[in-house]
């Protein structure tokens, strides 16, 4: 990835005053055959950050796995690794054929320090596309697998207009909930809403895509505001 | 969690009315037919049929479908119901020669 376009989106990600609340949407649709370099950004308030790395497959119409390395720091610490994980996702039926396309997200993550404790994550995906529009809705659920911890509930929703393939407006709701058994009020959850742009520019024979979604906060508990930026290299 | 979704998944494909089933023959790396037409607002069953021994990625962003489709393999692209236009799509391993056009009146 060329250098430029790294300082060009830490500059952008580094520009809005809090951190992201979720920092991806999966869709469902699984393409065979897929092969991705994938890069998710996120730069918090006062400087911290997280950076993840994504090598990506598709050996079947039906299955997406990902090896996942994530760096971050703390303000005024230096960058460091902080976990690294194996993600799944598994296409339920095939894309358009019932009203919605449904998928399942299954990813394990292991922390590479603060107790070097492993995580795991499931989720349910579901998509609607007419013509010229495409609903997608994340639900997923992480928990640590150690003792006495909580699982946490997350859910992240997008609506985009396909005007073009190299720009796509539209919306992104992110939400986390809580932990099961006392999720509270609506009130103290964390709930944003924002624009999203999303395109894929042809390069040769290969494809760059891109997203990118700046929200704001609902409730008092929420980011005031968050960015979020993927940057996806598929190659054949 | 599994069997609920695809039991959903079950019931909302039976509330929908049947598609109208469409065929592409992919041979030499040329569709046929080249042109194919679709009545405006009906659901679609693109069905792709390669009759190469190569795999072709079948692509069309009017479409919104990017799929395999194996040497001597079929696949079946559902499309929603669509507003009269003409839809591109081709075989990104051979974009010069494998190009058909869906036109929905």
């Amino acid at each position: 990835m060329p250098p430029a376009v790294v300082r060009g989106v830490l500059l952008l990600a580094g520009w809005v005053s809090c951190a992201a609340t979720a920092d991806v949407l999966y869709s469902p649709t699984v393409e065979e055959g897929e092969k991705a370099v994938e890069w998710r950004s996120t730069v918090k308030a006062g400087g911290a950050e997280e950076h993840k790395l994504e090598l990506e497959l598709s050996p079947t119409a039906w299955w997406r796995a990902a090896l996942l390395g994530t760096v971050d720091r703390d303000p005024g610490s230096p960058r460091q690794v902080g976990e690294v994980s194996f993600e799944n996702i598994f296409s339920l039926n095939p894309q358009g054929r019932d009203f919605l396309d449904l998928g399942l997200l299954a990813e394990v993550s292991h922390k590479l320090r603060d107790g070097r404790a492993f995580e795991a994550e499931l989720g349910l995906l579901a998509e609607h596309a007419t013509a010229r529009t495409v609903t997608t809705v994340n639900l997923a659920a992480e928990r640590e697998l150690t003792g006495g911890a909580e699982t946490e509930l997350t859910m992240a929703a997008r609506w985009r207009y396909r005007l073009g393939a190299r720009l796509e407006p539209g919306f992104e709701y992110h939400a986390e909930l809580g932990a099961v058994g006392h999720l509270g009020s609506p009130r103290a959850q964390r709930h944003s809403v924002g624009p999203a742009v999303l395109g894929r520019i042809p390069v040769g024979r290969e494809t760059l895509r891109y997203e990118a979604a700046w929200v704001w906060g609902l409730t008092a508990g929420s980011p005031a505001q968050s960015v979020r930026l993927q940057l996806e290299w598929e190659f054949h | 969690m599994s069997l609920p979704v695809v039991a959903l998944a079950a019931s909302l494909s039976v509330a929908n009315p049947a598609p109208l089933t469409l065929e592409l023959t992919l041979k030499d790396h040329r569709f046929n037919p080249e042109k194919i037409e679709a009545p405006a607002g009906t659901r679609l069953e693109l069905h792709v049929i390669n009759l190469d021994t190569t795999s072709e990625e079948i692509e069309s962003y009017a479409l919104n479908r990017e799929k395999v489709v194996r040497a001597n393999g079929r696949i079946v692209l559902y499309l929603p119901p669509l507003p009269p236009g003409r839809y591109d799509l081709y075989g990104e391993e051979h974009p010069d020669s494998a190009q058909a056009v869906l036109e929905v009146r």
